[in-house]
């Protein structure tokens, strides 16, 4: 079975979304339309107060492309702006509550690797590099990752690079659970005590494909759920925040190719 | 005193080759175009460039072989997606990266501004940013013992920032987001600003005061294509252009004067 990208961008950003819970301040980084869709949805479905810091500036109203916007253009439509360091503090102060960030790998420890592919002294692919990532999974009460592309070399046993470790730091005074899940183009898998656990297959997946496509050993229950399908209140909220489908952007065209299949 | 400098290609006679350089501005904001132009007009090679969040400015420099070290938590251009100049020198190594992670930077610049010879930050310990990273290193924090990462200063000659707007006393405006310019103008040794226009004092606004500036230079256009609130936008056609090929950047830069 397969799925078209808008299907995948779809069921992957209301799967982040429901994770967001009451009172949630969600911070969403630069180039990554499904994470800030997952924080729109979010706050319409969700009752109780969630925020969204996106760019330095609050609950702008509007929906993806008012958040693309640049902030002259944002000076109507948003309560409260904080300056990038500040926003920093935010996040060391837990002011900020959850972050979904899309590295280049996850690994069995929730491990993140936004910098390179490959070894060090012979890379075969190179990012931007460290940013917040390696900051923010020590400070977050949560962190939550998404990666479109489900294979065996984006969610590898080990990362080639640690651009954020997976788990809290002992000398924040507050406390961060690190890397608590990842949804991508076939699953929903959680880090459950350092070990990676699938809550959900999505429609057009099955365990043996999920397990094929994992670098390392998934707990996987026989009777791992699918994924719910986006609810009609889901798919209200999509519509509103992103009609333009920005969000489909982030998987890749064609998705999932190349990928193991089991057949 | 606050020197007014006749033209931007002027900072040449300022920034001595191999010195440390830290380019102000954050991804596609305000980076100092015209500062650096004059940097690579004036042959000055071999910097260590600091460069935050970097992006056009770093892609600039990297092209016209200005950069031994290159210092920074990211380089990329935003939307527009990896930098082309800044992937090929880290691919062929042609450059030292060192790659820092946000919070980590601007610990090392604070304590350098501080006068510090280290300062802890809340960057992670199980990161290999900071196994990499000679400037940082995990050590057990004396009061606590709780092993903390800790970032030593990073000393910086000339900090080049652009501005929307400089007083006649030499004091700066910014109008948005400052980013890390406050604190490199208070690091580095050596400040020079340059700015779109000349604004009337008010210098209890100023968002960088005189007291922190050695120089600075009228430059209208000076962030291009980078945005200057509320004098300039992001040229998102040369930004385009720009990732499309890395070649094309010193000859766009010399155009756009």
């Amino acid at each position: 079975m397969t799925a078209s990208r808008g299907e995948i961008a779809d069921l992957m950003v209301v799967a982040l979304a429901r994770m967001v819970v009451a009172g949630d301040v969600v911070g969403v980084g630069l180039g990554t339309p499904i994470a800030l869709a997952a924080a729109l949805v979010a706050r319409h479905t969700t009752r109780h107060g969630v925020h969204v810091l996106a760019g330095g500036a609050l609950d702008v109203s509007g929906g993806v492309e008012s958040h693309l916007r640049h902030s002259r253009d944002q000076r109507g439509l948003t309560p409260g702006f904080v300056p990038h360091l500040d926003s920093m503090d935010m996040a060391e102060r837990q002011a900020m509550t959850l972050q979904f960030l899309r590295p280049a790998q996850v690994d069995r420890f929730g491990n993140l690797n936004t910098s390179r592919i490959g070894v060090r002294s012979a890379p075969t692919a190179r990012f931007s590099g460290g940013l917040a990532t390696a900051d923010v999974p020590a400070l977050l009460p949560r962190v939550i990752a998404y990666h479109p592309d489900h294979r065996p070399r984006s969610l590898p046993a080990q990362v080639d690079w640690i651009t954020g470790s997976g788990h809290g730091w002992a000398g924040n005074t507050r406390k961060a659970a690190g890397t608590v899940a990842v949804v991508t183009d076939l699953a929903v898998i959680e880090f459950v005590e350092r070990r990676g656990r699938v809550e959900s297959i999505h429609p057009w997946s099955d365990a043996s494909t999920v397990g094929e496509n994992t670098g390392f050993e998934l707990s996987l229950p026989e009777d791992a759920p699918p994924t719910p399908e986006p609810t009609p209140d889901e798919l209200e909220a999509l519509d509103l925040v992103d009609p333009r489908r920005r969000r489909d952007e982030e998987v890749p065209d064609p998705p999932g190719r190349d990928r193991r299949v089991t057949s | 005193m606050v020197r007014t400098l006749s033209s931007p290609a002027a900072v040449a006679e300022l920034v001595p080759p191999g010195a440390t350089v830290a380019v102000g501005g954050t991804g596609l904001n305000r980076k100092p175009m015209a500062l650096l132009k004059g940097i690579v007009a004036g042959g000055i090679r071999d910097l260590d460039i600091v460069s935050f969040l970097g992006s056009v400015d770093v892609e600039y420099l990297l092209a016209s072989g200005a950069v031994a070290d290159l210092h920074s938590a990211g380089v990329s251009l935003d939307a527009f997606g990896l930098a082309p100049a800044f992937r090929a020198a880290r691919q062929r190594q042609t450059v030292r990266f060192i790659e820092w992670s946000e919070a980590s930077m601007v610990t090392a610049v604070e304590a350098s501004a501080r006068g510090l010879p280290s300062m802890p930050c809340s960057t992670a310990p199980g990161s290999d940013v900071v196994k990499h990273n000679p400037s940082l290193g995990v050590y057990n924090d004396p009061p606590t013992g709780i092993p903390t990462v800790f970032a030593t200063a990073l000393a910086i000659d000339i900090a080049l920032i652009h501005a929307p707007a400089a007083d006649a006393h030499g004091n700066v405006y910014v109008d948005g987001d400052l980013g890390l310019d406050g604190l490199l103008a208070r690091a580095a040794k050596t400040t020079i600003v340059s700015f779109e226009r000349q604004a009337p004092a008010d210098p209890p606004l100023a968002a960088i005061s005189r007291l922190w500036i050695d120089a600075v230079v009228p430059a209208a256009g000076g962030s291009w294509p980078t945005e200057c609130h509320p004098d300039a936008l992001v040229d998102l056609g040369a930004v385009a252009a720009w990732a499309r090929s890395k070649d094309l950047l010193p000859e766009m830069l010399e155009k756009a004067s």
